[in-house]
């Protein structure tokens, strides 16, 4: 009988060790985009949304799926910001940008008890306006959970259009910035 | 006081005489990340003829108010904005000053007329030409039809430009003060027959220029200058700039060099300094002039600034000169603008002591 209780035991165990990771991140967690504007290399910074979801990890493998409310998004210019809300990303139609990281190339070494890892190669998914595409980028993770991730977008990929206004016109090159910063072990 | 003294008190206090502001230049925009001239000036080098854009951004970032059409010449009547830039382009600047100055000796007030000008350009393709037609006269408070500025701009790709016409060169930190002392020399007036090339990416500006002096200049005065330019663009909101230019007349050469910078900490804090030596040939040592201006947009349009400046023209101790103020600068619509400035400045060759000085301007560009 003790024997029986003793596997038992230890199979429970080893199933609560075994189980996924689950982190959330909710509050803030801000997203940044950076656009340039041909041909004054004008710099058009993005900031001020910020990003819902969660992270799974499971011995080294993780994925998350994070939301972002495009609504968020401020350029600092109010005619542009009504431009790239209302003209290119239809924001009342596409509230939202969906990201996922499907898969991260942790250190063999990695833990989650000593997550830290700088420029962490990922691969994921953009939906952006309905469309979905593929993204490469680069994760980075504090101690503390506080983790960046950097990918880049082309605009072209995406039923976007060229914003162009009265002859500054965007690259099609988007660089985007997701900062976790609450990330948190969900219990 | 002997006949040099003399003659450098006369040049600082006629210096000093017209405190005004000329070129319509934005260098601290580079606090809303505009890291290059052209993206609002027809000019790659910028100051002067706003291009449609820039027409645009002057409501949407300069100005506290402005209807949708306001910025458009002749304040949009009977316009719409389009999406599209406007190969012809007209623009001008009307500028009324009023100084004060006060000093035991006396206290001075003048109002005059400072610029009246209309500017027209046109671009075809890669190229863009711009010519300033109207010259104010503060003496008689009258404007004459003499053209100063002139120019065509060659665009090769997005990134290089050539510049040929009467116009002033590039050199160190333009500002919209033009009287302060690290402007001496590519002030007001100081249109050369140049050919300049320009080239200007994210990171990286540079400009190349070959000037001379117009020709009804006396030929004693005349000078030639070869001028170099290159500055790095940090962080999308500082820049870093060094210029250098070697000008000679028939008589003498002089040497200068521009360390420069412009800080734009946030979308509302900015700084901008700028150092010139020079070296003049038969004359020792090196002089100094420096400015800086630190500049707070308390909310959009409304500015706040302190400006200071500091000038040593030879080895000698009175060739000192200097001041520090404090600002306030307002553009409340598209087309307007208002600067005022309390100033305490002291010129050691006239008094070592600082006196006050005023200015109020009232400025009508379109």
């Amino acid at each position: 009988m003790n024997r029986i209780l003793l596997v038992t035991l230890s199979l429970v165990n080893f199933a609560a060790q075994a189980a996924p990771i689950k982190l959330t991140a909710q509050g803030d967690n801000p997203v940044q985009f950076e656009a340039v504007g041909r041909p004054a290399m004008l710099k058009i910074i993005g900031k001020g949304a910020s990003a819902v979801g969660e992270i799974e990890v499971e011995a080294q493998k993780m994925v998350g799926k994070f939301k972002v409310s495009l609504k968020g998004f401020e350029t600092g210019i109010a005619l542009r910001d009504q431009h790239m809300r209302d003209k290119y990303l239809d924001v009342e139609k596409f509230p939202e940008a969906i990201f996922e990281i499907q898969k991260v190339e942790l250190p063999k070494e990695w833990v989650f008890d000593k997550p830290a890892v700088q420029g962490a190669a990922f691969r994921g998914l953009m939906t952006l306006k309905g469309v979905q595409k593929e993204i490469q980028g680069e994760i980075s993770i504090g101690d503390d959970l506080k983790s960046v991730a950097r990918f880049e977008i082309d605009l072209d990929s995406f039923p976007i259009g060229v914003p162009s206004y009265l002859g500054a016109t965007v690259a099609k090159t988007v660089k985007v910035t997701v900062s976790l910063n609450s990330l948190r072990r969900t219990p | 006081m002997n006949r040099g003294k003399a003659l450098l008190t006369l040049g600082l206090f006629s210096g000093t005489l017209s405190i005004s502001m000329i070129a319509r230049a934005f260098p601290d925009m580079i606090r809303h990340h505009y890291v290059n001239c052209n993206a609002c000036h027809a000019s790659p080098t910028g100051g002067g003829m706003l291009n449609s854009y820039g027409q645009q951004m002057s409501k949407e970032l300069l100005s506290t108010w402005g209807s949708e059409t306001e910025h458009l010449p002749l304040h949009g009547l009977g316009q719409t904005v389009g999406a599209e830039p406007s190969s012809f382009l007209i623009g001008g600047d009307v500028r009324l000053i009023q100084t004060y100055r006060n000093s035991p000796e006396r206290i001075s007030a003048r109002g005059f007329l400072m610029q009246a000008g209309l500017e027209i350009g046109a671009s075809v393709g890669s190229l863009t030409a711009v010519i300033n037609v109207g010259h104010a006269q503060a003496a008689n408070n009258s404007v004459s039809g003499e053209s100063s500025k002139y120019y065509l701009i060659y665009g090769i790709g997005e990134t290089v430009a050539v510049m040929a016409g009467r116009f002033i060169p590039q050199f160190g930190l333009l500002t919209a003060y033009h009287t302060l002392p690290t402007r001496s020399g590519f002030g007001p007036d100081s249109e050369k027959d140049t050919l300049q090339i320009v080239g200007s990416d994210e990171k990286w500006g540079y400009s190349m220029a070959y000037a001379r002096s117009k020709t009804n200049i006396s030929s004693a005065n005349r000078e030639s200058q070869m001028i170099g330019h290159v500055h790095l663009n940090l962080r999308d909101s500082y820049r870093l700039g060094f210029s250098a230019h070697e000008t000679r007349t028939a008589t003498q050469s002089r040497q200068s060099a521009s360390l420069h910078a412009i800080l734009g900490f946030s979308d509302n804090w900015s700084y901008l300094t700028d150092f010139v030596w020079t070296r003049t040939e038969g004359v020792p040592g090196l002089s100094l002039s420096e400015m800086s201006i630190v500049d707070w947009e308390m909310t959009r349009g409304l500015h706040l600034y302190l400006m200071q400046d500091y000038q040593r023209q030879t080895v000698a101790d009175d060739s000192l000169s200097d001041s520090y103020g404090l600002g306030v600068r307002f553009y409340p619509r598209p087309h307007f603008e208002f600067d005022s400035v309390f100033r305490k400045k002291r010129t050691v060759v006239v008094a070592d002591r600082f006196d006050d000085e005023a200015w109020l301007l009232a400025h009508y560009y379109f």
